[in-house]
């Protein structure tokens, strides 16, 4: 975890010296009239001296011995997986079949053990929505290859 | 137009039957919010932002505030019951409320917690509707050196009051300074770190960076524990009316809890947490028997109840009067103003009486829903909450996606809420909090006018900060709050007073 500190500590340096460089060039503009690169400027510089405490701290700490946790990187990545495929696949497939496939994955990966259960928690939950969005609303939500 | 003229018009608005309803829905969705642990009135409001683009200002306004102060009166049945706070304001109610629970005394907890919720939640309403008019004939006297030092007071205790280092703190305010530059600049058009994308000319939406910090980050933490849920009472829970005793026990409580409340409410940086806390802290200083706090003191359940409602209703008077938001539930309502095209300030009560008056107003209609919500139906909410969240999850998940999509009707929004998720999962691992970035996102764009206006006004000099009394008391107070991060004797004040923010 302390690794993973420092590691963090420099990113924000390196943003922070990113930030500044490209503030630079879009113009500070002059103090009687800041210009468009100036509040990104001043951000990134107290950014750039707060990393470098907080890297100096961090280098310190010998301390630390907890570490990341019980982190479950499957199912976060399975709900990243299902988030992004519903992104590419919304306009495509439409609202109510890139919603029923992405329940599947959500109640499958972190929910329950049962495909049954999945499959039917997944088509009930998209009935509903198609009924409030689709029927009551009205809404504008895209219908896909599919039409629906 | 005086006090009585203004209350009477409000009401003319908020008992409208569409925002009677909206009234309603908020309350009651903040209050499923605040039973339900895993997801906060900060994640829950950014679920319904979308939802709002449609509706009237005052409206949108009137059902966000009722979840957040709904979530007040939610968060304690969970606190009770389970042991497990259902927000962060009702953690100090576990400590007296579920000992309570464990003596067969569950009842007369949730119904002191509901009673002093209401009356704490109406005063504080009274408070605001009677402070509003001289604090907004003051504000009218603000200049852009004003307003950049108060709100970077506001930003600086909130960095001050969150937990752990303070140099992380600070590190994230200005990662969300940051943020709040992509996009267009204002001033000169000039396009700032959009990278090509033109979705990203109008800068990152508020509603992504909420729901992936706040919803999909919360998700990923909890889906690595497992909650044990034993809800306490399997029968119906009897007896919600507290006796006598218990209203002889709790009155002072709860009239303290209100003042605490409400004036640390009205604070920058304060609300519904630290109210609680400090109403905790002073009924076990006052009590003639501290040794029973922590075994089921009625007084450790009145007093932080109230004072956690009377700090949700005292927060929204920095925000209307001044347009600065005090906490990050403020900053969302801010945030939500401005999309509607309205810039809270002293001017709010001149250009749009009816927003302020109609939301305040609306609080007493949702402070009465409220009661009636939260003493007979609490069988339902202890149902409510045995649903596992295997089930939850997906649902809230699902929740995200079509809020984040709903915005611009753009993919790319979803993918920026996981963007946002994941790096919100990986902060809090680091020990960073999430809250002084949203804060300074939404400030960011003002605090940028408010230093830009005024180095234009003193012809460069920052002198000005100094000149005028206002900005430099302010100013003067967060140099002290930042260098109190160095002395090791102030450190310790700031532990004492850390909160959890999210």
């Amino acid at each position: 975890m302390r690794r993973s500190k420092i590691i963090a500590s420099l990113l924000w340096i390196l943003l922070a010296l990113y930030v500044c460089v490209t503030s630079f060039k879009l113009d500070l503009g002059v103090l009687q009239s800041p210009g468009p690169g100036f509040m990104p400027f001043l951000s990134g510089g107290v950014l750039c001296l707060l990393g470098f405490i907080n890297l100096l701290m961090e280098w310190k700490n010998r301390e630390e011995k907890l570490g990341w946790g019980a982190v479950n990187w499957g199912k976060i990545i399975i709900i990243l997986i299902g988030i992004i495929l519903y992104a590419a696949l919304l306009q495509k497939l439409g609202f109510s079949f890139a919603t029923f496939l992405v329940m599947v994955l959500f109640f499958k990966g972190i929910g329950t053990r049962s495909w049954f259960f999945a499959l039917l928690s997944s088509l009930l939950t998209t009935l509903v929505l198609y009924l409030i969005f689709e029927v009551w609303l009205q809404s504008q939500f895209p219908k896909g290859i599919l039409g629906i | 137009m005086d006090v009585l003229g203004c209350i009477l018009s409000g009401f003319q608005v908020s008992l409208l039957p569409i925002n009677i309803l909206y009234c309603f829905l908020g309350v009651s969705y903040g209050t499923l919010i605040g039973v339900l642990p895993g997801i906060g009135p900060v994640g829950a409001m950014s679920l319904l932002l979308p939802a709002t683009y449609h509706m009237a200002p005052t409206s949108a306004i009137i059902m966000l505030s009722g979840i957040y102060y709904g979530a007040m009166y939610g968060g304690s049945t969970t606190s009770i019951l389970v042991n497990i706070p259902g927000e962060a304001a009702s953690v100090v109610t576990c400590l007296d409320g579920y000992q309570m629970a464990l003596k067969g005394r569950a009842g007369p907890a949730l119904g002191i917690a509901a009673f002093g919720s209401f009356i704490g939640g109406t005063l504080s309403i009274i408070g605001l509707m009677l402070l509003a008019n001289p604090l907004v004939s003051f504000a009218l006297n603000f200049g852009p050196a004003e307003y950049f030092a108060l709100m970077s007071l506001g930003l600086t205790i909130l960095v001050y009051l969150a937990r752990g280092s303070m140099i992380k703190a600070l590190i994230m305010a200005a990662f969300g300074l940051i943020l709040a530059t992509v996009g267009m600049d204002v001033i000169s058009g000039q396009p700032r770190f959009y990278f090509g994308r033109a979705e990203l000319l109008d800068g990152i939406d508020l509603v992504p960076l909420v729901m992936g910090l706040f919803g999909i980050s919360e998700i990923f933490s909890n889906i690595e524990k497992t909650l044990k849920r034993d809800i306490l009472l399997k029968g119906k829970i009897a007896n919600l009316l507290p006796t006598l005793t218990d209203w002889k026990d709790s009155f002072l409580p709860i009239l303290r809890g209100t003042l605490i409340g409400f004036g640390l409410g009205i604070l920058p940086g304060g609300g519904a947490m630290i109210s609680s806390f400090v109403s905790y802290g002073v009924e076990k200083r006052v009590s003639k028997h501290p040794e029973a706090f922590g075994q089921g003191a009625i007084e450790g359940v009145a007093g932080p109840e109230t004072a956690n409602n009377a700090g949700s209703g005292g927060a929204f008077l920095p925000l209307f009067a001044l347009g600065i938001p005090s906490n990050v539930v403020m900053a969302l309502l801010l945030g939500a103003l401005l999309i509607h095209g309205i810039k809270p300030g002293p001017l709010l009560l001149i250009q749009h009486p009816e927003i302020f008056w109609g939301t305040i107003t609306s609080m007493y209609v949702g402070n009465i829903m409220l009661l009636i919500l939260n003493i007979p139906l609490i069988g339902m909410w202890v149902k409510i909450l045995r649903v596992p969240f295997r089930f939850l999850f997906p649902l809230i998940l699902l929740f995200c996606l079509i809020g984040s999509y709903s915005v611009n009707q753009r993919p790319f929004d979803i993918v920026l809420m996981a963007g946002f998720g994941l790096i919100g999962y990986l902060l809090r691992k680091l020990d960073y909090e999430p809250a002084p970035l949203v804060l300074a996102f939404v400030l960011g764009p003002l605090l940028e006018n408010a230093l830009r206006q005024s180095l234009i006004l003193s012809d460069g000099s920052f002198t000005i900060f100094i000149t005028r009394p206002i900005s430099a008391i302010s100013l003067v107070i967060c140099l002290f709050l930042i260098t109190s991060a160095i002395s090791p004797r102030l450190r310790k004040t700031k532990k004492i007073l850390e909160v959890d923010l999210g």
